[in-house]
């Protein structure tokens, strides 16, 4: 069990951290005077209604997005402060990031989506293609798959290609925002084996969810409302067919009035 | 039609930006070619129009007074194809104009009476002093114009070493010489000064045969008759011109003008039809989804093509009318500096022919462009469509593969980027292929004109030496050895200008001691006389009399007359290749007469001025006149260095504008095509600059190659564009080099400039955000 609070385990933390849109003279606050600490190795599935602030809140966190105010610290860099080009620096080397829509690069195979991520850190060019085709071996992706265009593969296979550029650079935390949105049951499935996988080999997730399914193979669940932590759940590792969690995690949903 | 003008509406302000750069590029090429059209529509008709207002003669012929006779007259009124024939006494001198446009001017000029009566070649005043001037001369528009002699400044013509001085009374719109190519201009004296003149220079009196000849004549032929006639009469022709003669040599930068802008606007013409081309396949492409909707609701394919080609249709009638609107703003500046080489004012009036042509066929060659680019709708299948399922095979290629590819993950990514669009590509090299034709164009005239002048001027001009001497005819063997011994002298060779006849063609002779000797060989074809029986013969002559190499030519100087064999073709700019060349002992065959014309070239850093005082110290009275060459040499030399720094500062201002429009386009269209593209890279992990030096270096390689394959073959086809050029005025070799290095060197600056304004443009590349991946 990682429910343990623990200062030296944080990865990432938030504090007062605000986030609002402006359309003329209307302001719309997203997320509100929010403080959150993610921990090194936690798998932290972040779940609300829609509107609630989750992809807000995981992109403000992740140094995509800036905050309006409050500050965020990341691997003990306080980024809030960053400009454009020095964010991304610090996500080349800290953040992955898995998406909905899965965002390829369509005009390039799987392998140069990897190695576009993977090279951009530096490194030697015959390692990092070594540990892409690393990584796309334990994603379940055949060879023959490395040098088809994203056109060519199935959603659940650029989906899983997604996953190995996201993590070719080894980051810190691995952002994902409804990976499995766009997927059918069993590409969700083979998807989210992977997070599994990834998460026991202690990389820590954020994930934004609304599927009970995904938000399962979660560590830890922070539940939003009105741009606010609104509930939290530790339900440690992922084991499957585990009904104890799935309880837990029902009984916690159900409080949330979900 | 409400349907399609409302989706024209939104293609147009979809690309708004972008279809206005091509308006602005569409103006640049109506305002050139509207120029070219304008001046080939109305300079040659006005030329036309004011010789037959100033009652202008087809023929002049100017003989000796003392050869005139009326028997003479009579043969001449009586040729069937002389329709009118006015005798105008004149004057004729060799003179130089002092301080003309700053230095001296030799010229053979003729002094009108102001007050004859005359019924051709009326004087037409343009100006005229409203104070009364003491000794009052009217002088033709080209000597007050480009000798920079206005109203009321004095001029002095300076004659056999006596100088006479007048003062400019008037301007005066002629139409019988023109310019200085004419070799023989006329100005006018009032009745009191051209009787003093003829007084001082009575043996200098001649007449001029004013002939107008039938309607259908031709004027060449009836004046070869009339050379047999004066021959038959032993009156020898000292000058003789047509008016087509004279009109080719006033109107020739003018038409050399109307072909370079002509071609300069099919260049940017071009550029503009790949330029609406590349847009076009770009909007079909990026609105593919939205035409398969159009075509699910019910839209044809003709009326979603008449709806993307009618926004650059009325881009192009809008903008090419205010491009024709701009010509003539330029207009009245560019005749100007066109009046002073054809001598005559030319009014700017607006031409409707001009700009129908003109919008007619920019608008004719946008709409097959852009209805043939956007023919590609045809073939989409709605369903297809909506899915963006293209047709092309680009999208099944992953080329240069990181793994594979040498060099760092940006380089390999900026190649990639390259091979994305072979359209972008296509556009990019030829606009930088075409403009870098420009470019190369104005290195060249860099490089011979300004950085070796002694190229552009040896290929003009005759034989030009630092110091022209006229020295007293009794002695010229010792005057030269005396000069040549001065400090300062280089070489001193014996060089005079005659006109004689050859074979029944008048023209000029260039008689010199030794040719071997000469610094300006005029010599294009065989070789240039060594002998006393050897000639060699200018272009025109050549022509005209049906002679070549190893033919004999007959040539008369006065009375005497000599057969010389042809060795070798010469060239001469001033006179329209009507020279030939002999040697002194050559010349002595026909002519007892002593020279007395030195040529002096000086050493390295002499200064002419100052060897003029030392010469005329040292020979007092023996120096009849002295012509600083040098002086008048570098006083043309600048006036052409001028005209080429405006020549490149305007192609360099005009390639950047059209590069910089281009790129803006081409950049813009990546921007829009690759928004979420940059949106992903961001997300990874790339900087805004990394990612604008990766979309700027994408564009480098082709613009590369393009720059340099055009700059190279400039070495093909800069000397034959050469070649026509200078043979058109005459100058059968030209002494123009293309230098790789300078056309390498211009090439550079251009692709630099390329690349700074695509850094520039796709500078926008750092304001997307990664984030908008998401909120898009």
């Amino acid at each position: 069990m990682k429910n343990t609070e623990n200062k030296n385990n944080v990865v990432l933390s938030a504090r007062h951290l605000k986030k609002s849109f402006r359309g003329g003279d209307m302001e719309q606050t997203i997320i509100n005077d929010l403080d959150v600490d993610i921990r090194k190795g936690d798998f932290t599935v972040i779940m609300g209604s829609s509107g609630a602030g989750k992809s807000t809140l995981m992109y403000a966190l992740s140094g995509m997005d800036k905050p309006t105010s409050g500050s965020i610290t990341f691997c003990g860099e306080e980024i809030t402060s960053y400009n454009a080009d020095k964010l991304a620096v610090f996500r080349r080397k800290h953040c992955g990031f898995v998406f909905q829509q899965i965002y390829l690069l369509d005009k390039m195979s799987l392998m140069d989506n990897a190695l576009t991520a993977g090279l951009l850190v530096g490194g030697k060019k015959k390692e990092i293609v070594r540990r892409a085709e690393a990584l796309f071996e334990k994603v379940n992706l055949p060879e023959v798959t490395w040098r088809k265009l994203p056109s060519q593969i199935s959603g659940g296979e650029a989906q899983r290609a997604g996953i190995v550029r996201a993590v070719i650079n080894r980051p810190e935390v691995l952002f994902a925002d409804e990976p499995t949105g766009a997927l059918n049951s069993n590409n969700s499935d083979a998807v989210l084996d992977v997070f599994t996988e990834l998460n026991r080999d202690g990389q820590s997730i954020i994930m934004v969810t609304h599927d009970k399914k995904s938000a399962l193979r979660g560590s830890r669940i922070i539940y939003l409302r009105d741009g606010k932590i609104f509930g939290e759940c530790e339900l440690g590792e992922y084991t499957p067919d585990n009904a104890e969690r799935t309880e837990m995690l029902n009984a916690f949903l159900a409080e949330m009035n979900w | 039609m409400k349907q399609i003008s409302h989706l024209s509406l939104y293609f147009f302000m979809k690309d708004k930006k972008q279809i206005i750069s091509f308006g602005i590029i569409i103006l640049i090429t109506s305002l050139i070619l509207n120029l070219a059209t304008v001046l080939a529509l109305r300079i040659d008709p006005a030329y036309d129009r004011q010789s037959d207002e100033l009652h202008s003669a087809d023929i002049d012929i100017v003989i000796p007074k003392s050869a005139d006779s009326a028997a003479l007259s009579d043969a001449v009124r009586s040729h069937a194809s002389v329709a009118q024939l006015e005798k105008q006494r004149a004057i004729l001198q060799k003179a130089v104009m002092k301080d003309f446009r700053g230095t001296d001017f030799e010229l053979n000029i003729l002094f009108y009476n102001w007050d004859d009566d005359r019924a051709i070649h009326l004087l037409s005043c343009c100006e005229r002093s409203e104070e009364t001037v003491t000794n009052p001369i009217y002088l033709p528009l080209y000597i007050s114009e480009f000798g920079e002699y206005p109203l009321n400044e004095k001029i002095t013509f300076s004659m056999d070493g006596k100088d006479f001085t007048y003062t400019v009374a008037g301007v005066v719109q002629e139409m019988q010489y023109g310019n200085a190519s004419a070799e023989i201009m006329g100005v006018f004296l009032p009745d009191d000064q051209y009787r003093q003149l003829a007084k001082e220079w009575q043996g200098s009196e001649v007449v001029n045969y004013a002939v107008r000849t039938a309607e259908g004549a031709d004027s060449r032929t009836v004046l070869d008759d009339l050379r047999k006639t004066a021959e038959e009469y032993q009156s020898p022709v000292l000058f003789a011109l047509t008016s087509e003669a004279k009109k080719q040599s006033r109107m020739m930068v003018t038409n050399l003008l109307t072909m370079i802008l002509a071609a300069f606007a099919v260049i940017v013409l071009l550029v503009s039809i790949f330029l609406c081309q590349f847009r076009i396949k770009n909007t079909v492409s990026e609105e593919m989804a939205q035409m398969g909707v159009l075509k699910s609701l019910g839209f044809t394919s003709g009326g979603i093509i008449r709806s993307i080609v009618l926004p650059y249709t009325a881009t192009v009638l809008l903008f090419s009318a205010l491009g024709a609107a701009g010509s003539y703003v330029l207009l009245p500046s560019l005749v100007n500096v066109l009046a002073l080489q054809a001598g005559f004012r030319f009014e700017v009036a607006f031409s409707a022919v001009a700009l129908i042509l003109t919008m007619s066929l920019l608008t004719a060659v946008t709409l097959v462009f852009t209805w043939l680019a956007a023919g590609k709708i045809r073939r989409l299948q709605p369903i297809a469509a909506i899915r963006g399922i293209t047709e092309g095979k680009d999208m099944r290629k992953n080329r240069f593969a990181i793994a594979r590819t040498p060099g760092s993950v940006n380089l390999v990514l900026m190649l990639k980027q390259m091979a994305a669009s072979t359209q972008q590509n296509v556009l990019l090299f030829v606009v930088l292929f075409v403009m870098t034709i420009l470019i190369a164009f104005s290195g060249s005239l860099f490089y011979n004109v300004i950085i070796e002048p002694d190229h552009f001027m040896n290929t003009l001009s005759d034989e030009s030496p630092d110091v022209m001497l006229q020295v007293s005819s009794s002695d010229i063997s010792d005057m030269k050895r005396t000069i040549s011994h001065l400090n300062g002298a280089e070489k001193v060779l014996s060089y005079s200008i005659l006109q004689v006849q050859v074979e029944e063609e008048n023209a000029a002779a260039f008689v010199c001691e030794d040719f071997s000797k000469i610094q300006n060989d005029l010599c294009y074809e065989g070789r240039n006389p060594a002998s006393d029986k050897e000639i060699a013969i200018g272009s025109a002559l050549a022509e005209r009399l049906g002679c070549g190499i190893g033919d004999t030519a007959v040539v008369t100087y006065g009375d005497s007359s000599c057969s010389y064999r042809v060795v070798g073709l010469v060239q001469s700019v001033n006179n329209r290749g009507e020279i030939c060349e002999l040697t002194e002992e050559g010349f002595s065959s026909i002519s007892e007469d002593q020279l007395h014309s030195l040529y002096v070239y000086l050493k390295s850093g002499a200064d002419a001025d100052d060897f003029i005082e030392k010469a005329e110290t040292v020979c007092g009275e023996g120096i009849v006149s002295a012509v600083n060459a040098a002086k008048k040499q570098s006083e043309v030399q600048s006036m052409y260095t001028a005209i080429v720094n405006v020549v490149i500062v305007a192609v360099f201002a005009v390639t950047i504008l059209i590069v910089l429009l281009i790129l803006y386009v081409i950049i813009r269209s990546m921007i829009t095509q690759r928004r979420q593209e940059y949106g992903i890279f961001k997300a990874i992990g790339y900087s805004g600059r990394q990612l604008v030096v990766q979309t700027a270096g994408s564009l480098m390689p082709v613009s590369i190659a393009a720059a340099l394959l055009s700059a190279l073959l400039g070495l093909v086809w800069l000397p034959a564009v050469c070649d026509v050029i200078f043979s058109m005025i005459g100058a059968m070799k030209n002494h123009m080099e293309q230098p790789v290095s300078v056309l390498l060197l211009f090439a550079t600056a251009e692709i630099v400039v390329t690349l700074l304004i695509s850094v520039f443009l796709a500078r926008s590349i750092k304001k997307i955000e990664a984030y908008s991946l998401i909120k898009e």
